[in-house]
């Protein structure tokens, strides 16, 4: 995902606008699920204290909706290169190493990324059935989180293989800044 | 012994190998649990449905609304307010920004609960105003960074939470905030005096006097932020809102403060925050979830069961335990941070502190103040990083500007440890 240039191919281009799709849906899905999730515990309270009745619905969906957040966020963290882990020691590798370690995640990631649809998958099959007890919907809702993610969790980390740069800058000031080498700290992101 | 020792070797060397390839801890976690899942027959997909369940837990909720909160309140102008604030209580001492940054960093703290969050919002502010009064850099880094691993300890915490969910929900939240609140202030206390110790050696000069007719619109100014740790301990401890409906009422609190009363920022800067809490959540729930699979694994394999027998087995001693305990943490917490080795070692080492006596809500602030002790330790430790970036000095001057600070910190390590009553008289006066 270089930046454009005049000579770009229209294949590339169309793929990088096609990745740069798959990002914003997966940023807005995400944002609006975690707007969504804040907004039914606090309507909640509200109704607990100010209306006497506490809603059957709100604490079952926040549940649900956490499971979205946490695991969409395992795909966007990787995107972002954001998620913690130690580089003082590859740090110390000679450069040749130390190229060949940079690949050892986001190959990992790929295995990870391929469970989490497989296994995932079979999984929120199995759940059909299975009711949850306020909504009544079925628990394949919940787990639906896994196999999903896994598609943008192999998505990513394929790129990243592929040496891309893949992060957006989530939050960052100026959003959907240029991307152009593959630089990215991880040791941010610490809480 | 363990009845499996090739499972243990698994599940503890292929994490410890990825750890130090720089593969993300979570997936770390993730991937070792498969393997060893798969090493003991288990089916596979079990490790995914605990990574789903693991997060499925209504304390959990907490944790997106604290951070969320402290974004907002962090950007929003709170820190500079809160700084005004703490100014007209120790402003006019000799050195008296230093104390300010003490005393901004224990109200900030108990606002975001992030050591981060804390050296950062606190950090930018003080640390060029430190400076530009003349007092050396690496000193003010090291002021900066040891109060905001203070904050760790004030609730709202969110690491607490996290501790909480790792003990297995057996430990209350409210009585965790209640118990962090007397070791946070006598370490702020500490770390204030040392401060202010050094800053008379050499000379520092006195803050810029107040007048008395701003003092009213200051407070007022600072009120409308310091309610929010109110509203949230407050809430938590009488026992009106549980944690997790405290934590979304004072994320709605916070909106409002923010882009209704203070307005300094834009509406549609919100979109940023929520991406800046979506960052750090991404990473949170990874680890969470990711520890909730490991841990499974942890008792499959009877890993904490063994771990408690192995040190009891080098000495009966409760000091003696206690002290390989706290050596361990400050060890492990130089080169990781504080949130993985929560969800770590919290389910192997909770069991042996629970065996020689102590109770989980004083192991939980024990283990908080260890392991917020190793954010500003190198070789790895974040607030480290941040406070160096923002004081513009390298890590090497930060970690000279911080040892001073080790004195208060051990030695308030030290109490908390071996005076339970420190930590555990409030919550039980309270009722927790």
């Amino acid at each position: 995902m270089s930046a454009a240039t005049p000579d770009e191919s229209g294949a590339r281009r169309a793929l990088r606008w096609a990745i740069l799709g798959v990002d914003r849906v997966t940023d807005l899905l995400a944002l609006s699920l975690l707007v969504f999730l804040v907004l039914s515990i606090a309507w909640q309270v509200f109704s607990r204290y100010g209306l006497g009745s506490t809603p059957r619905w709100t604490s079952e969906t926040a549940l649900v909706l956490i499971g979205w957040v946490g695991f969409l966020g395992i795909a966007i963290g990787i995107r972002e290169r954001s998620h913690v882990a130690i580089s003082f020691v590859v740090d110390r590798f000679p450069a040749g190493l130390r190229a060949a370690a940079e690949r050892l995640a986001p190959l990992l990631m790929l295995l990870f990324g391929g469970y989490l649809l497989v296994q995932g998958w079979e999984f929120t099959v199995q759940m059909m059935g299975v009711t949850l007890p306020s909504t009544g919907l079925p628990r394949s809702v919940q787990y639906g989180a896994m196999p999903v993610s896994g598609v943008l969790v192999l998505l990513y980390s394929f790129l990243q293989l592929a040496g891309l740069n893949t992060a957006r800058e989530i939050g960052a000031a100026g959003e959907d800044h240029g991307d152009a080498g593959t630089t990215g700290g991880n040791e941010e992101g610490s809480v | 012994m363990s009845g499996d020792p090739v499972g243990v070797l698994i599940l503890f060397g292929a994490f410890t190998v990825m750890l130090l390839l720089k593969v993300p801890i979570a997936l770390g976690l993730a991937l070792a649990s498969i393997g060893a899942a798969m090493w003991v027959d288990l089916p596979l997909q079990i490790i995914g449905q605990r990574m789903i369940q693991g997060l499925a837990s209504f304390p959990l909720l907490a944790i997106p609304f604290f951070i969320l909160a402290g974004e907002i309140m962090g950007s929003g102008g709170i820190s500079r307010r809160l700084i005004e604030f703490a100014n007209i209580l120790v402003g006019w001492l000799r050195g008296g920004l230093a104390a300010l940054n003490v005393v901004g960093s224990t109200f900030f703290g108990g606002i975001s609960g992030s050591a981060v969050a804390d050296t950062s919002s606190i950090g930018a502010v003080m640390i060029p105003m430190m400076k530009r009064y003349g007092y050396h850099a690496d000193y003010s880094v090291g002021v900066t960074i040891s109060s905001a691993a203070q904050g760790v300890l004030l609730p709202p915490s969110h690491n607490m939470i996290i501790y909480a969910l790792a003990a297995g929900g057996t430990v209350s939240i409210g009585g965790l905030f209640a118990a962090g609140i007397v070791p946070g202030l006598l370490l702020g206390t500490m770390i204030m005096v040392v401060s202010l110790l050094i800053a008379r050696r050499r000379g520092y000069p006195k803050g810029d006097p107040i007048t008395a007719r701003d003092v009213p619109r200051i407070v007022w100014k600072a009120l409308a932020g310091l309610l929010t740790p109110i509203i949230i301990v407050g809430g938590i401890l009488s026992g009106v809102f549980t944690a997790t409906e405290s934590a979304a009422i004072a994320s709605v609190w916070a909106f409002v403060v923010t882009f209704a009363f203070y307005r300094e920022i834009p509406l549609r800067s919100f979109i940023g925050i929520l991406g800046r809490t979506m960052k750090t959540l991404a990473t949170v729930l990874f680890l969470i979830a990711a520890a909730a699979g490991f841990g499974h694994m942890l008792t499959i394999l009877r890993v904490p069961a063994d771990v408690t027998d192995f040190l009891i087995g080098l000495s009966d001693n409760p000091i003696v335990i206690l002290l390989i305990i706290n050596l361990l943490l400050l060890a492990l917490g130089a080169i990781m941070d504080m949130a993985p080795l929560i969800v770590i070692t919290t389910p192997i080492l909770l069991p042996v502190a629970t065996s020689v006596g102590m109770d989980p809500v004083h192991f939980g602030v024990m283990l908080m103040l260890n392991l917020s002790m190793g954010l500003i330790t190198p070789p790895v430790g974040s607030v480290l990083f941040v406070g160096a970036a923002i004081g513009d000095i390298t890590m090497e001057q930060a970690t000279r500007g911080v040892l001073p600070f080790y004195l208060p910190m051990l030695a308030a390590l030290l109490v908390i440890t071996f005076v339970p009553q420190v930590s555990l008289t409030l919550p039980s006066l309270l009722g927790f």
